[in-house]
């Protein structure tokens, strides 16, 4: 996967844009797994702008830009803090690989426990919206009442058997059929966020500025989300017990202990399946980067050890 | 003109590796660069591990065994491999609650933890690179 250039990048914009684009050779960063980051300060119209490159990998993770670019533009319009999605270029013919342009947020996404009360208040707004009133009708719409986890289930096997190499994980097949199995009922569809928690938002001065990482946005149970802040992105700020109270406390969210196992497991299942992903990309030599070794062994592991101390065990 | 005794595999990934920590990681200022030299020499010193020992291969001799003793299960073809077997059995069971259920799991479930805990302490040291990377990025 070779870096986007800026003698590919600043043609592009300027077509999409309308005006002179220039800029220098687009900086990578260190963060993201399943894209490529890349910083660049644009000149246009008569100013400097800076921008974030967010190159998709192949399909690594299981995901791609298809829904995450209209997700973040119709929750910019409903005026939900996220990044303008300035430009997107699905067809990998500019840079090698699908992309798109964003806005620079300003902000650090490090853990800071005194905006985690304003972060669960976000959170609770995106599960209270309407999908059809903020524009994200395009998405499907689970069955109630156990379609939403059965539909998950459903997604993360498909991206599980796609990153297969010539052996089936028998722990993995088994936690799916507990999953099918046992898939709890859900009341209400909501937009879910899909990986949220502590390293995906943004914040300024104790002010939250945006909250990222869409790719894994979905129709489906809230309790995914609560799950996976609990559990995931939130576990070293607190314990599940005091996440669950703070929950209760700050958006109203009464989370009843046996339907979050279910979905905490699911969760864990999404680290394990998505995670395989690398090990069919490391082996097939799509991408070389040695992150990937790391992601297709210890953190697949990981998941995979706590998906089955969770439901398995 | 040969070279009666060619280098070592191994030689050639340990000696790389710790060129790239000694060497090269102290010159490195790019964020991008710094993470993936440190990546790449932890994973050369995972492929030193798995040059040592064909681990795979005993996990599926291991799985194998504890088949026999689970003994045949419906819909489970003997022909299959190991994994395909164990994967078979322990959703028969888990579609079919019962003492034969938990006799399965009580067999499989150990040898499959087992070597899951034997290749994440392989894979803690490229983990644990991983993991202090993402934590400085963010």
């Amino acid at each position: 996967m070779a870096a986007p250039r800026a003698e590919d990048l600043a043609p592009y914009l300027s077509q999409v844009l309308g005006t002179t684009v220039t800029m220098p050779m687009p900086t990578r960063v260190a963060m993201g797994q399943s894209r490529a980051m890349y910083i660049v300060d644009a000149d246009y119209e008569g100013g400097s702008h800076k921008l974030i490159v967010r190159v998709e990998q192949g399909g690594f993770l299981g995901s791609d830009s298809t829904t995450e670019v209209p997700v973040m533009q119709a929750l910019h319009r409903a005026g939900y803090p996220i990044a303008e999605v300035i430009a997107y270029e699905p067809t990998g013919g500019v840079i090698g690989e699908p992309f798109f342009v964003m806005a620079f947020v300003e902000g650090a996404s490090t853990e800071l426990p005194s905006t985690l009360d304003d972060y669960i208040r976000l959170l609770r707004r995106l599960h209270t919206y309407d999908p059809q009133e903020v524009g994200l009708g395009f998405l499907s719409s689970p069955a109630l009442p156990t379609g939403p986890a059965q539909a998950i289930v459903d997604r993360f096997d498909a991206t599980y058997r796609s990153g297969l190499i010539g052996e089936p994980s028998p722990l993995i097949e088994e936690a799916i059929a507990w999953l099918r199995i046992h898939a709890p009922a859900t009341e209400r569809v909501c937009v879910v966020h899909g990986d949220p928690g502590p390293g995906n938002y943004m914040h300024l001065d104790g002010r939250i500025t945006a909250v990222v990482d869409w790719e894994f946005t979905h129709l489906g149970d809230e309790y995914f989300d609560w799950a996976y802040l609990i559990w995931m992105r939130g576990k070293r700020l607190m314990t599940p017990e005091q996440w669950i109270e703070r929950i209760r406390d700050v958006a109203g969210v009464d989370l009843d202990p046996e339907r979050l196992r279910y979905w905490r497991a699911v969760n864990y299942l999404m680290g394990a399946c998505i995670d395989q992903t690398a090990a069919k990309f490391y082996r097939d030599r799509v991408m070389p980067a040695p992150n990937l070794l790391a992601i297709a062994t210890g953190v697949h592991l990981s998941a995979l050890r706590r998906l089955y101390d969770t439901v398995l065990a | 003109m040969t070279i009666p005794v060619l280098p070592r595999v191994e030689d050639i990934l340990v000696n790389s590796a710790t060129a790239l920590r000694e060497t090269v990681l102290p010159t490195v200022t790019d964020e991008f660069a710094h993470l993936t030299v440190s990546l790449v020499a932890a994973a050369l010193e995972y492929a030193v591990e798995l040059l040592g020992e064909p681990r795979d291969i005993a996990h599926a001799a291991e799985l194998d065994g504890a088949l026999h003793r689970v003994g045949p299960v419906p819909g489970v073809s003997p022909h299959a491999s190991a994994f395909v077997r164990a994967s078979q059995s322990l959703v028969w069971a888990q579609h079919n609650p019962g003492d034969r259920a938990e006799e399965i799991k009580a067999v499989l479930h150990p040898v499959l933890l087992d070597q899951l805990e034997r290749e994440a302490a392989a894979a803690a040291p490229i983990l644990a690179t991983l993991h202090a990377a993402m934590h400085k990025a963010h």
